[in-house]
């Protein structure tokens, strides 16, 4: 922590080049939320940018209330929302989701021709991971690939944190009886 | 007795390392149900998954694309600041000027007397006031609209200037 008030200090002091460590220190926590949250491939390096200057230009304000990872994250989850509400995509899609996961694939079993398509594991768990809404996108990244803990989750995306385990269970249990439902159980088990 | 299995819930409480209910309970269940074994081992394997990196990778010269960003934005604000005062100052200046060299400083001179007394500012009359100087001033109009148009013709010049400043710098970024 001190050494990121130094940085900052320095940076708020004039010194832009002193910014360069706290990108290179938070890049990956941007881009996970930015490419969880926008799907779209050429707006997402610009929103990473977009994030980092709103960063540098709000950098006085901060005042150390929490973590300055999590006000990073919250200003590139800030900026996702904004981005997402000009394109009109829904933030949370209430329950019918989860309805659509059983019975669109009930009884879809993925052929060995529609199987030898996504050989990977991890390309069909992204794939179904992009059908859900981008706030269960959100705190399935930040939790599993950031390892914040829901306190944390609950502070950058402003929810209780009883409703960033709910959530997070519920986006959980559709990706599970998703995969299930949809591909060659042997297959995807391993 | 019907067999009381895992609920998702609780499999992912066990899992997250935050199940309230003791473990030694729920190991014995699960060392004997099949079927939980199954379903926890299922959710193992999408934990595993998602902590994958999924390559969410930036370009390399992120940070410099940034920097470069960040000093260009702070260049452009200070210009877009400072010229258009700057420009509509000095066109004020030169309107006011021209207006004063075809008046005549001579006219002027009795009349702005009449003006620098303070209570005039005051008077509820003062719009009267200011018909009547602006009357004994003689003043010609059409000298005051060519002063105000070079002033409005300055700052139209600034605009398109910088417009046509950022579209250049922005082909080349």
């Amino acid at each position: 922590m001190t050494d990121v008030k130094h940085i900052i200090d320095r940076v708020v002091a004039g010194d832009t080049y002193a910014f360069q460590s706290l990108i290179e220190g938070h890049q990956k926590l941007v881009s996970h939320i930015v490419f969880r949250m926008v799907l779209n491939q050429q707006d997402r390096e610009d929103i990473c940018q977009d994030v980092f200057i709103k960063v540098y230009q709000n950098l006085s304000s901060f005042q150390f209330e929490s973590k300055f990872s999590t006000w990073v994250a919250r200003i590139a989850y800030n900026t996702c929302i904004n981005y997402l509400k000009k394109k009109k995509i829904p933030l949370y899609d209430t329950g019918s989701f989860e309805e659509k996961s059983i019975e669109h694939y009930a009884g879809a079993a993925i052929t060995p021709d529609d199987f030898a398509e996504e050989t990977d594991i991890a390309s069909r768990l992204q794939e179904e991971i992009n059908q859900l809404p981008p706030t269960f996108r959100t705190i399935l990244t930040l939790y599993h690939l950031d390892e914040v803990s829901y306190a944390e989750i609950g502070e950058i995306m402003r929810l209780p944190e009883g409703t960033v385990k709910s959530y997070l269970f519920r986006a959980r249990k559709c990706l599970k009886e998703r995969l299930t439902s949809k591909y060659q159980q042997e297959e995807l088990w391993q | 007795m019907a067999v009381k299995h895992l609920t998702d819930d609780e499999i992912q409480e066990y899992l997250d390392n935050k199940m309230s209910t003791s473990t030694s309970a729920l190991a014995a269940h699960v060392q004997n149900c099949d079927a939980c074994r199954e379903q926890i081992k299922r959710y193992e394997s999408l934990y595993t998954g998602l902590r994958e990196e999924a390559r969410f990778i930036l370009p390399a010269g992120f940070v410099h694309m940034v920097i470069a960003r960040i000093k260009h934005e702070s260049e452009e604000a200070f210009s877009m600041r400072m010229l258009p005062l700057l420009i509509a100052f000095a066109g004020l200046l030169l309107g006011l000027g021209a207006t004063f060299y075809f008046v005549g400083f001579e006219k002027l001179g009795p009349n702005w007397q009449e003006f620098s007394t303070l209570q005039k500012y005051f008077d509820p009359q003062v719009f009267s006031f200011l018909s009547n100087f602006i009357s004994r001033l003689h003043l010609d109009f059409g000298l005051l609209g060519t002063a105000v148009f070079i002033l409005m013709f300055m700052i139209v010049i600034d605009h398109f200037i910088l417009r046509s400043k950022q579209k250049l710098i922005s082909m080349f970024r």
